[in-house]
C-alpha cells in the first residue's frame, strides 16, 4: 500500500491546522531530501511532501525560536533577577523593613503579571524573571524579620515557590530556575545536617535516582521540563560518585540510616514506576542513576582507610589500593555512561558536565592519591590513553555492527 | 548552545508535542489580553506563593505578632550571607554553651528547650532541657555545634554592621527579643549597653 492512500495532504475541513515544529537546519536538509527521494520512488505524491514539509521550520531561520534573542532574553533575565536579589542583600537603609518587603512584592507581582501580557519568548523572560523575584521575596521577608544567616530552609521556599510557578504557568524558565534551586537546597541541607561523608554520598546518589526518576515520568508534553530534572539528577549522581570515591575514613558507621532507608524505599517505589511508563532513552538515564548510586554506595561504605591516616602511598594496604583503583573505574564508567545519556537525549549539558567531572575527578586524584608515586602528568596520561584505546574499540564495533546491518 | 540547553525563555508550546503556554483549552494571541481563567490561576498561584515564603519565615513572624518583650546580652561576629548581606552575628553570654556539659541535661543533641528567667533588666537562660517547660522559654536546636534559637543574626547595612560590631567590643550591646508561647523568638532590636 502506497503511503498516498493512508495519508492525505489535505487539511480536513473544521480540523485546526497541524501545529509547526522546530527543528534543526541539519534535520530539516535531512528531511526534505527523503522526502523528494520518496517522491521520486513514487510512495509519496507532491502535496504530502509539502505538507509534511510545512509541518517544519528550521530553528532561528523566522520560525518561532530565534537562538541569539533566546539567548540574550535568558542572560538580561538572570542578570536582572540577581540583581534583585542583590538589592535585598544591600539593605536599603533608607526603606523600613516591611517597606522593602511590599516594595519586592510589588516587582515580583508586575513580573509576573507582564509575563502573562507578553508572548512567547518575552514571555518566557519575564516568567523566568518571576521565579528570580520569588526568590528575592523570600530573603526580604526574612531579612525584615530577622531570620538567622545561613537557612537552607529559604532555599526550599524560594524553589517550592518557583516550582509551584513553573508547572501552573508551563514555564520552563520558571523550572530551569526552581529545579535547580531544589537540588541546591537538597545537598545544602544534606550536607548540613548529615554526620559524615557517607551519609553525604548516598543521599546524594539518592536524590539523583529521584530526579532521573521524575524525568521519565514527565509525560510528553511535558518533556522540556523532564530534560531539566535529568540534567539535574546527572550532576547530582557525579557529585555523589566523586564524593564515594574520596579516600578518607569514617569511623563513626551510618547515622541517619532509618532516614536513607526510607530514601531506598522511595527511590525504589519511583524507578519502578519510572520504568514501567518510560523509553528506552530513560530506560538507560534510569540504569545509570541507579548503577551510580549502588556503585557508590559500596564504595560509601567500604572505606579501609584509618580515621588518622593522611595520603601516604607507603603506608597503604592493599585493600586501600584496591579501593582507590575501583573508585577511578567507577567513576569514569559513570561520567561515561552520563556522556553516552547526554549524546542520545541531545542534552549536551550533561556531557559537558561529565567531561568536566572526569577533568576535575582526575586532577583531584593525581594530586590527593597519587602524586607522590606517579606525576599527575602521568595519570592524565594513563587515563586519556585508557580512554582514547576505549573509543577506538567502541568506533570499530560500531563500524563492523553497521557494515553487518547494511550487508 | 543547542535549542535543547536554551530553555530558559522559551515556553511550552513550541517544541514537538508541547503544550499551549496558557494550559489546556486556552491560547493566547498575540496582541489579546489573557482569560480570566489566566488570571485566577495566576492570582493562586502568587498567594499560593506568598503563603510559602511566610510559612519560611514564621518562627520569626509569630513572635512578631503575639509574643513578649525581653532583652538579652549579646557579644557581637561581623560576617556577610552571600544571599542577604550584612549582619551581625550574635553570640549570647547568658545563654547556655553547648560545649559544656554544664550547660545540658544529657548527651542527647536536636530540639532544646532553654527556660528564661528574668535577672534584673535582663533575661537569662537555665539549663538546655529536651521538655517544653513552663513559663518563657527558647524553641532552640544544639546538633551542631553552636545553640541556634533563631535570634542569632541581626541584619543591617554593611557600614553599619561595622559601627555596630566597633560599639559592641567596647561596650557590649542588649538585644530586644520578642518571644511567643511556643518559644520561638525574633529579634527586633539592638542597642549599646549602657549600664
Amino acid at each position: 500500500m502506497r503511503f498516498t492512500e493512508a495519508m492525505t495532504a489535505q487539511t480536513p475541513a473544521g480540523e485546526p491546522r497541524p501545529r509547526q515544529f522546530t527543528t534543526s537546519a541539519q534535520r530539516f536538509r535531512w528531511l526534505t531530501g527523503e522526502l523528494r527521494a520518496w517522491q521520486q520512488e513514487g510512495l509519496i505524491d507532491a502535496p504530502t511532501a509539502e505538507a509534511i514539509t510545512s509541518r517544519y521550520a528550521v530553528a532561528g531561520s523566522g520560525g518561532v525560536t530565534n537562538l541569539p534573542v533566546r539567548v540574550i532574553l535568558a542572560l538580561g533575565s538572570f542578570f536582572v533577577g540577581i540583581g534583585l536579589i542583590w538589592l535585598v542583600a544591600s539593605n536599603l537603609d533608607e526603606l523600613s523593613p516591611l517597606a522593602r518587603f511590599i516594595l519586592v512584592v510589588a516587582i515580583w507581582i508586575a513580573l509576573s503579571v507582564t509575563g502573562e501580557l507578553t508572548q512567547r519568548l518575552v514571555s518566557g523572560a519575564f516568567k523566568l524573571l518571576s521565579a528570580l523575584a520569588f526568590g528575592a521575596v523570600v530573603f526580604q521577608a526574612a531579612q525584615s524579620l530577622q531570620v538567622p544567616a545561613y537557612r537552607p530552609h529559604l532555599l526550599l521556599a524560594w524553589a517550592a515557590g518557583a516550582l509551584l510557578y513553573a508547572y501552573a504557568r508551563r514555564s520552563r524558565g520558571a523550572a530551569f530556575v526552581g529545579i535547580p534551586v531544589l537540588a541546591a537546597w537538597y545537598v545544602w541541607q544534606v550536607m548540613d545536617a548529615s554526620a559524615n561523608l557517607a551519609t553525604f554520598t548516598i543521599a546524594v546518589l539518592l536524590g539523583s535516582v529521584v530526579a532521573v526518576a521524575l524525568a521519565a515520568l514527565h509525560p510528553q508534553g511535558w518533556r522540556g521540563f523532564g530534560r531539566l530534572w535529568l540534567a539535574v539528577g546527572a550532576v547530582m549522581s557525579l557529585v555523589g560518585v566523586f564524593a564515594a570515591a574520596l579516600p578518607y575514613g569514617d569511623d563513626d558507621g551510618l547515622p541517619w540510616a532509618g532516614a536513607l532507608g526510607a530514601g531506598v524505599i522511595l527511590v525504589i517505589g519511583l524507578a519502578a514506576a519510572a520504568l514501567w511508563r518510560s523509553t528506552k532513552g530513560a530506560q538507560i538515564a534510569l540504569g545509570v542513576a541507579v548503577a551510580a548510586l549502588l556503585l557508590g554506595a559500596a564504595l560509601s561504605l567500604w572505606r579501609p582507610f584509618p580515621d588518622d591516616m593522611g595520603m601516604v602511598p607507603d603506608e597503604f594496604t592493599f585493600a586501600m589500593w584496591v579501593r582507590t583503583g575501583l573508585a577511578i573505574i567507577v567513576f569514569l564508567a559513570v561520567a561515561g555512561g552520563w556522556a553516552v545519556v547526554g549524546a542520545r537525549e541531545s542534552l549536551p549539558v550533561i556531557s559537558v558536565a561529565a567531561t568536566a567531572g572526569v577533568v576535575v575527578f582526575v586532577t583531584f586524584q593525581s594530586f590527593a592519591v597519587f602524586a607522590p608515586i606517579i606525576s599527575g602528568a602521568t595519570l592524565f596520561l594513563l587515563v586519556g590513553a585508557v580512554m582514547i584505546i576505549t573509543g577506538v574499540v567502541a568506533e570499530r564495533a560500531r563500524r563492523r555492527i553497521g557494515s553487518e546491518v547494511t550487508s | 548552545m543547542t535549542e535543547s540547553q536554551t530553555p530558559a525563555v522559551e515556553e511550552q508550546g513550541t517544541g514537538p508535542g508541547a503544550p499551549s503556554s496558557t494550559g489546556p483549552g486556552e491560547r493566547t494571541e498575540p496582541g489579546r489580553w489573557p482569560g480570566s481563567r489566566t488570571w485566577i490561576v495566576l492570582g493562586v498561584v502568587l498567594l499560593a506563593q506568598l503563603l510559602i515564603a511566610l510559612l519560611a519565615v514564621l518562627p520569626q513572624l509569630s513572635p512578631r505578632v503575639s509574643g513578649t518583650e525581653i532583652q538579652l546580652r549579646v557579644g557581637p561576629v561581623d560576617p556577610i550571607d552571600p544571599f542577604r548581606g550584612a549582619y551581625v552575628a550574635l553570640r549570647y553570654p547568658d545563654l547556655p554553651d553547648t560545649s559544656s556539659i554544664d550547660d545540658r541535661d544529657t548527651d542527647e543533641r536536636g530540639l532544646a528547650f532553654v527556660p528564661l528567667i528574668q535577672e534584673g533588666d535582663v533575661w537569662v537562660g537555665g539549663r538546655i532541657q529536651r521538655t517544653e517547660p513552663d513559663g518563657l522559654y527558647l524553641r532552640c536546636n544544639d546538633d551542631d555545634w553552636l545553640l541556634r534559637c533563631g535570634i542569632e543574626s541581626w541584619f543591617v547595612g554593611q557600614s553599619e554592621a561595622r559601627a555596630i560590631e566597633r560599639d559592641m567590643l567596647n561596650s557590649g550591646a542588649i538585644a530586644t527579643v520578642r518571644v511567643d508561647r511556643w518559644g520561638n523568638a525574633s529579634i527586633v532590636g539592638l542597642e549599646p549597653d549602657d549600664s
